[in-house]
């Protein structure tokens, strides 16, 4: 626990708890007395409810050591439609707004978090935990899928072929992380050394690996259901206008920003915001990735100009709050009812996806002979999963109506699972293996976040 | 248009905004009240070029409901002050009683106009005149700022103006949560009179500024502030809107609170100032595409009898002030030195024009914006001239390197 953690008195915690349970009696009364609301008031005041309720849970996450990204969950779990009803279904889907922007956030963030002096020293454990990590992590989830698919109803009606198509789709999400997650953490605890930086590393690069093996797991999946169909290669086709595409745009973001940040340097909020919303509805109207784009231009910011210290310090800034009300309406989104209804499923796949990483984790460091620590905890931060793996499986049910829909509905209930467990478990590993800041970090600023 | 496309474009002003207002190099350029950017909100919205659509304002109104609130909060968290300095009782009195005899003097005049002219009656009638009166009492201090400090205008006027500008926000923000509240909430399960829905949502306010005080008590982290006073402030327009209140004046409460109680007003001023600048100009321009001149029923003697009521009270508040012994060397102009009006009446106009669609709204944002275009014209030369005249800037400014005016008065001293 970091010294300011431990520094905070009994009555700070005790304001922090009467506070949070009078925010949570004022919105209950205002539902209680106006019951039917419509309109965009509803949205902003959900989002100012969970900005205030995520950051008083988090705050009390600390005294028992967990990450503050499990208070944002849980207060959102909490005020959402499936436990007080306190916002409700429509509210959470339009919550989404925040998405786009907390994306854009955190792949910069990412990009920026990445240099190639730390690659360099990395790079022969990174690509040892990628082959084993992609390969094991997708036949274990293959095979645990095909074995477990007779209690699936959704997969009763398939052929053997078509079971093994399904799990294979199945696998490559589960080689999936979660960056968001992986941010945040690091984000909140300040971490430095090789397990964050591993972390780190690995999971942003993980992310284009994914959607490589996810369009090659789409052709194979499309033969085993209808030998009947043609290979095609039109995935590829796609993949490559994508990820080059994402590439180009990425550097010549990273280079404007670059110029920016060196010659203006001012309302690097305002910036962000514009970019995060504008750039990444254009990138969806380009069929580019926007994640991979924001993180190429964070990268190049980083490791070409010595303005890389100045764009993360403007996106923690920023991040710091969105990602209070990107997990906390994740919270609001989960599906309790779902997860009760598919939990010994969820919970069976969550544990074999997380054996499986670890399995592969400690095959790749000792053949590679990583540093103890990183032996040790470097699985810990590959276990969250969170929005990227519901893009992918999105993709999957667009791809695939037949079966897709229930799919993802076991996807969300895993994720889920994950999504609890993975960031307490990186948060152990971190504090674990020393890598923790000693403090949060008080710097006095005027400057917007 | 897109929405997104939009939004990206009111983030572009808010970065001017930001930039211009902000911006040491160039703070004291554009016109004072900012009612350029009023006009072009006019020349780009439906009822002129239609660049930006009906459809988009209205994707965009609730970008604008948490702007505005969000100056009612920059403008409660710095009520009572001048920069450090705190307003003493006597003039922060004397500001109120002066906004609500203007308002009160123009909402009068409204009235007889509109029983004379228009269709407005009973319930409407009386909404419709709060409105006027409401964008029509205050003195911008965006204006009064822009004068001093382009001028280095210094002494007992300055200061005595600068005063008043800032003291007489309450009156409209007051007024605007009556006014909201007098319209039923629909699917109120509680019954309340209007007054109870008006105090319910300052207490509502008051309440979210000692919750959220107390916590910045505890918490010195600055991103953790920005998550507490953010999230108090965007929880505070929920609750309004869910009441169908005034999201305005639950902020002015909380903003308020915040202040007195966080014990860190400098430092919430501080953090505040900045988004206040990239607030205001999209809010200008968003409240100028919403202004549509043919919506009052006949517009001509309406501009005609609110600025001659308007000219009226603000001499006669001009005149009051010169008795004060701050005002006593200004000159028979300084009533009109206080006509300059801009970002917060035509906030207060776009506020009603969302709440009541049609002429009740319509009417109090022509009048937010013939009032500031007017003031434009007249406050900051008469303002010039009061000052002038009671010896606190020279009378012909020079002209700098950069272009920037300034005084060629030396500076004071400071021993």
């Amino acid at each position: 626990m970091s010294e300011l953690e431990a520094s905070k008195s009994v009555t700070a915690r005790l304001t922090q708890v009467v506070t949070l349970v009078a925010v949570f009696g004022l919105l209950w009364l205002a539902v209680r007395v106006v019951p039917e609301s419509h309109g965009m008031g509803q949205l902003i005041g959900a989002l100012g409810f969970l900005l205030l309720a995520g950051t008083l849970a988090s705050e009390l996450c600390e005294i028992v050591g967990l990450p503050h990204l499990t208070g944002y969950l849980a207060a959102g779990v909490v005020a959402g439609p499936h436990v007080l009803h306190l916002i409700d279904q429509r509210t959470v889907e339009r919550l989404s707004i925040v998405n786009t922007l907390a994306l854009a956030l955190i792949a910069l963030a990412g990009g920026a978090e990445l240099r190639v002096r730390d690659l360099r020293a990395l790079v022969k454990s990174l690509a040892s935990a990628m082959l084993f990590q992609s390969l094991i992590v997708l036949a274990a989830g293959t095979l645990t899928f095909v074995l477990l698919a007779r209690f699936m109803p959704f997969a009763a009606s398939l052929s053997a072929s078509g079971v093994l198509a399904v799990g294979l789709l199945w696998g490559v999400l589960a080689v999936s992380r979660s960056p968001s997650a992986t941010l945040a953490i690091l984000s909140q605890t300040r971490a430095q050394g090789p397990v964050a930086r591993f972390t780190l590393a690995f999971v942003m690069a993980s992310d284009v690996v994914v959607l490589v093996m996810l369009a090659v797991a789409m052709m194979f999946a499309r033969q085993l259901l209808d030998p009947a169909s043609q290979a095609s290669y039109q995935d590829f086709e796609a993949l490559g206008h994508e990820l080059l595409g994402s590439a180009s745009l990425g550097t010549t973001l990273g280079i404007l920003l670059m110029l920016y940040l060196r010659f203006v340097g001012t309302e690097l909020l305002v910036v962000l915001m514009a970019l995060g919303y504008g750039l990444t509805e254009g990138l969806h109207y380009l069929r580019f990735d926007p994640l991979l784009t924001f993180l190429i231009a964070g990268f190049v910011v980083e490791n070409f100009s010595d303005q890389g210290r100045k764009l993360l310090h403007g996106v923690q800034q920023t991040s710091a709050i969105v990602f209070v009300v990107f997990f906390a309406s994740a919270g609001a989104h989960l599906d309790i009812p779902l997860l009760r209804s598919l939990w010994p499923l969820a919970l069976a796949l969550a544990a074999t996806r997380a054996l499986a990483t670890w399995v592969a984790h400690r095959m790749s460091s000792r053949l590679v002979s990583d540093p103890p620590v990183i032996r040790r905890w470097g699985w810990s931060g590959l276990v969250s999963q969170a929005g990227l793996t519901l893009g992918l499986s999105l993709a999957i049910a667009r791809t695939f109506p037949s079966f897709g829909d229930p799919l993802r509905s076991l996807t969300i209930a895993v994720v889920a699972v994950n999504e609890v467990l993975g960031p307490v478990l990186f948060k152990l590993a971190l504090d674990r293996s020393g890598e923790t800041a000693p403090g949060p970090g008080f710097t006095p600023s005027s400057e917007p976040v | 248009m897109s929405s997104i496309l939009v939004l990206v474009g009111l983030l572009v002003l808010a970065y001017l905004g930001s930039i211009l207002v902000g911006g040491r190099a160039i703070r004291g350029y554009g016109l004072p009240s900012g009612a350029e950017w009023v006009l072009l909100g006019v020349v780009l919205g439906p009822h002129l070029l239609g660049v930006v659509e009906r459809s988009t304002l209205a994707l965009l109104e609730p970008v604008a409901q948490v702007a505005l609130a969000w100056l009612a909060l920059v403008i409660g968290v710095d009520y009572g002050f001048v920069g450090q300095r705190r307003i003493s009782l006597r003039r922060l009195f004397a500001g109120v009683v002066l906004a609500l005899g203007s308002g009160t003097g123009v909402a009068a005049a409204f009235a007889v106009y509109a029983q004379t002219f228009t269709g407005l009656r009973g319930h409407d009638l009386m909404v419709t005149c709060i409105g006027v009166g409401a964008v029509s009492c205050e003195t911008t201090r965006y204006a009064v700022r822009w004068v001093v400090e382009r001028y280095a205008a210094e002494g007992p006027l300055s200061s005595l103006v600068a005063d008043m500008s800032e003291a007489d926000d309450v009156i409209p923000l007051v007024a605007i949560t009556l006014a909201f509240a007098l319209v039923p909430t629909p699917g109120l399960k509680l019954s309340l009179p209007f007054w109870g829905v008006a105090l319910s949502i300052l207490g509502a306010g008051v309440l979210l500024g000692a919750l959220a005080s107390a916590l910045l008590r505890v918490e010195a982290r600055v991103t953790q502030t920005w998550g507490i006073v953010l999230g108090a402030a965007l929880f505070g327009i929920g609750l309004a809107t869910r009441l169908a209140s005034s999201a305005l004046g639950l902020l002015f409460a909380l903003g308020i609170t915040l202040s007195w109680l966080a014990g860190r007003r400098h430092e919430l001023r501080a953090m505040l100032e900045r988004t206040e600048h990239s607030v205001l100009l999209p809010v200008l321009v968003l409240a100028g595409a919403y202004v549509d001149f043919g919506a009052p029923s006949h517009l001509v003697p309406l501009v005609a009898v609110v600025l001659s009521a308007r000219l009226a009270v603000k001499w006669t508040s001009g005149a009051l002030l010169r008795l004060s012994r701050g005002g006593k060397r200004a000159g028979p102009l300084l009533g009109f030195g206080l006509l300059s009006s801009g970002g917060v009446a035509m906030g207060f106009g776009l506020a009603f024009a969302f709440r009541f669609p049609g002429e009740v709204g319509q009417t109090v944002l022509v009048v937010a914006a013939v009032v500031t275009l007017f003031g434009e014209l007249v406050g900051p030369t008469s303002l010039r001239y009061a000052l002038g005249r009671a010896g606190e800037i020279e009378a012909a400014p020079t002209s700098s390197r950069l272009g920037r005016r300034t005084s060629s008065r030396p500076p004071p001293r400071t021993a």
